[in-house]
């Protein structure tokens, strides 16, 4: 085994760079596709990516991962963990497969455009370990959901959810398709490797793998764990392309790309990880609350790393920093009300005794969000069901593509512009800030409410967007998670005071 | 955390729990004396973190807490993430920040 | 007349919703058309009071009489709906 370390070769290996003499620097690296404007010819050759590895290397980790995660998968697969589990810990999974699985294959295409249109020889040989990372992450998280599908047809979700036009996956679809999909090399690895992996992926591949843990499911615990373990290595392909937008005067728009990136992503995991960790993990198996993990992973972690690049925090910070106690709350309300419209049956997560921890997590949650639940509560406790869901749509932000909620009769409101005669309405200051930057991005987009208006959507009532929206015909929509067996200390509560 | 002091500047890898992750941590109070460490349990994964600013991670250490040799490649299985910057030898580990941040500064606004 | 689709914030609700309305409508009928999507769904009932309609923002509301076209709403702009 005389073999060389990696250090005695790893430089002349990576060095492919060439003069090409047929085409222009141009034609082999389109500006749109490549990205860096700006940049000096000679730079590309110094990137150096901070976290090496071989092949070689890659072939033998990868192989003891895939291992390890499933070996797990098959030792408890007789335990029964559907059965056994609290139905708001499946819950968790369907949400999560669903709302993954694709996008993830969708990311396999993403490194791979780095792999051919990065400019730097460097990025491009790392990026071919990203995009066997990405394949992996789409393969694996299609193969664990699927011994499910058999018990539960909403896990068939897992794999259609991204082709359907459910508002969760055109919310999901919109962000990744403006983050990962359509920006040329440089940005794109800002963006996506940058800030949603190294920020916000932590929060539902590492905050949940310790409830998961809790909740006895080891196998999503240990499968999330290995996903992440590839994603914090090749997550390293965007720092040295910030340090060379710094470096060469470009500070403010690596601030920018930041920027919107940090912000889309956010109100994504608010859906993705904020109404879970909060609502749907049952109480005893909570490691933290979506406050806590937020304010672990990217208020203290995520901050430190951009501050030591020497960039700012977002310039929306106050607003942000608001917005973690209150914006998820508003969209599990919204999510539990349209439960038709889901792919998983959501758990209501407001008993007494989980409200008591609500209100320790975010005072004023009982006189605020809890008067909204106390209405839905005292319909539900008395069997008026058909009160329970709303006869119409919710307004929609034309960037996030979730409903615009706020805090009731405190920071609820639509916050629109007109552009070239369409009205747009916008959950956020920092989402019409967004729109604002780019509208050319942005302005010919519908999103579920300018279908539903412009009669895409027929018929034009709640049983035509369930179908517009595949749900009953690519899988059954949601329910309470728990039959609304939750409702009995209520039901005591009402039976005592009458 | 029951150390009152908060710890200044920490870097350094988040890991799975279990009985690599106690060997590193074991080694990073080893490669990294005369610098506080301290190790965060978070249930399924542990925070090694080294105080101001560097965290040294060596492979001969490791294997030896660990009892058996060891490839620094491996510590990529339980690294889901980590603190600072890297850089990754075949022999040597090294999570730094090049802006030292300044003691008391931080993000803990949100977090009183 | 004509349909008229107009976002409505009632007061006390998480979200905004969307509310048809027909511009010859009251504003008086435009609150019962709002209330039908939140009142005894997300928002207490109150009914010993008056339900008005204001612009977003504004100061005082509209005439309980004023049609939707006397008050210039544009397809879905936000009127804020609240107890009096």
């Amino acid at each position: 085994m005389a073999l060389l370390e990696r250090a005695q070769w790893y430089d002349i290996a990576r060095s492919t760079e060439w003069a090409p003499r047929y085409v222009t620097q141009d034609e082999l690296f389109p500006p749109e596709l490549s990205g860096g404007e700006g940049l000096p010819d000679e730079i590309w050759a110094t990137y150096d990516e901070p976290y090496k590895i071989s092949y070689r290397e890659y072939v033998d980790i990868q192989r003891q991962k895939d291992a390890g995660a499933y070996s797990v998968k098959a030792a408890l697969e007789r335990a029964d963990l559907y059965n056994k589990a609290d139905p708001g810990w499946i819950s968790i999974l369907k949400e999560h497969y669903a709302a993954v699985a694709l996008v993830e294959y969708g990311a396999s295409f993403q490194e791979a455009r780095f792999v051919r249109w990065s400019k730097a020889p460097g990025m491009r040989n790392m990026a071919t370990f990203g995009m066997l990372d990405e394949i992996r992450h789409g393969q694996i998280q299609l193969f664990f959901p699927h011994e499910y599908v058999s018990k539960d047809r909403q896990f068939e979700w897992s794999h259609a959810a991204m082709w359907s036009d459910n508002w969760v996956a055109l919310g999901a679809r919109h962000f990744f398709d403006d983050v990962m999909m359509t920006r040329d090399a440089l940005s794109t690895s800002i963006f996506a490797n940058f800030s949603f992996e190294t920020g916000f992926t932590n929060l539902q591949f590492i905050g949940l793998s310790g409830d998961a843990a809790k909740a006895g499911d080891f196998t999503f615990s240990k499968l999330i764990q290995s996903i992440q373990s590839d994603e914090a290595r090749h997550a390293q392909l965007g720092t040295p392309l910030l340090q060379m937008l710094i470096e060469n005067g470009q500070k403010e728009q690596a601030q920018k790309k930041i920027d919107i990136a940090f912000w889309r992503s956010y109100r994504l995991f608010t859906i993705l990880s904020g109404i879970p960790m909060d609502y749907y993990v049952p109480l005893g198996v909570r490691e933290a609350s979506f406050k806590e993990f937020m304010e672990e992973w990217i208020v203290t972690q995520f901050m430190r790393s951009l501050e030591d690049l020497g960039l700012s925090k977002p310039w929306y910070w106050d607003i942000f920093l608001r917005d973690i106690s209150e914006h998820h709350h508003g969209q599990h309300l919204g999510t539990y009300s349209w439960r038709p419209t889901l792919w998983w049956d959501p758990a209501a997560g407001v008993s007494p005794e989980e409200r008591d921890w609500l209100e320790e997590k975010y005072p004023g949650w009982n006189d605020t969000f809890g008067k909204v639940w106390d209405v839905l509560i005292d319909n539900m406790a008395n069997g008026r069901m058909d009160r329970t869901v709303p006869g119409t749509l919710p307004m929609v932000c034309n960037v996030s593509q979730l409903p615009i909620v706020g805090t009731p009769s405190r920071t609820l409101r639509d916050i629109s512009l007109v552009h070239e005669g369409r009205r747009y309405h916008f959950a956020s200051e920092v989402d019409k800030w967004i729109f604002q930057d780019d509208p050319e991005r942005y302005r010919h987009h519908k999103n579920l409410v300018d279908r539903f208006l412009g009669g895409d959507i027929q018929p034009a009532d709640l049983g035509g967007v369930l179908e517009y929206m595949g749900l009953g015909t690519v899988g059954p929509g949601g329910e309470d998670a728990h039959g609304f067996a939750w409702l009995d200390s209520y039901r005591k509560q009402l039976a005592t005071a009458g | 955390m029951t150390n009152s002091e908060r710890i200044i500047d920490p870097v350094g890898p988040v890991l799975q729990s279990g009985e690599v992750a106690r060997a590193v941590a074991d080694a990073a109070v080893i490669d990294n004396a005369g610098h506080r460490v301290e190790v965060r349990d978070r249930g399924s994964y542990v925070r090694i973190e080294v105080a101001d600013g560097e965290c040294i991670l060596r492979r001969a250490t490791i294997a030896e807490e660990l009892g058996r040799p060891f490839k620094m490649s491996e510590l990529e299985l339980i690294m889901p993430s980590f603190v600072g910057r890297i850089e990754t030898g075949s022999d040597v580990f090294r999570f730094f920040h090049t802006f030292q941040q300044p003691a008391g500064a931080g993000h803990e606004e949100a977090l009183s | 007349m004509a349909l008229i689709p107009l976002a409505a914030h009632f007061d006390g609700d998480f979200v905004l919703k969307l509310l048809p309305v027909d511009t010859h409508h009251t504003m008086d009928e435009v609150a019962a058309a709002a209330a039908a999507n939140s009142v005894g769904i997300h928002v207490a009932d109150q009914p010993e009071r008056t339900m008005r309609v204001r612009k977003q923002g504004a100061d005082a509301p509209y005439e309980r009489t004023d049609t939707v076209e006397k008050a210039g709403l544009t397809p879905t702009q936000c009127i804020e709906i609240y107890f009096e």
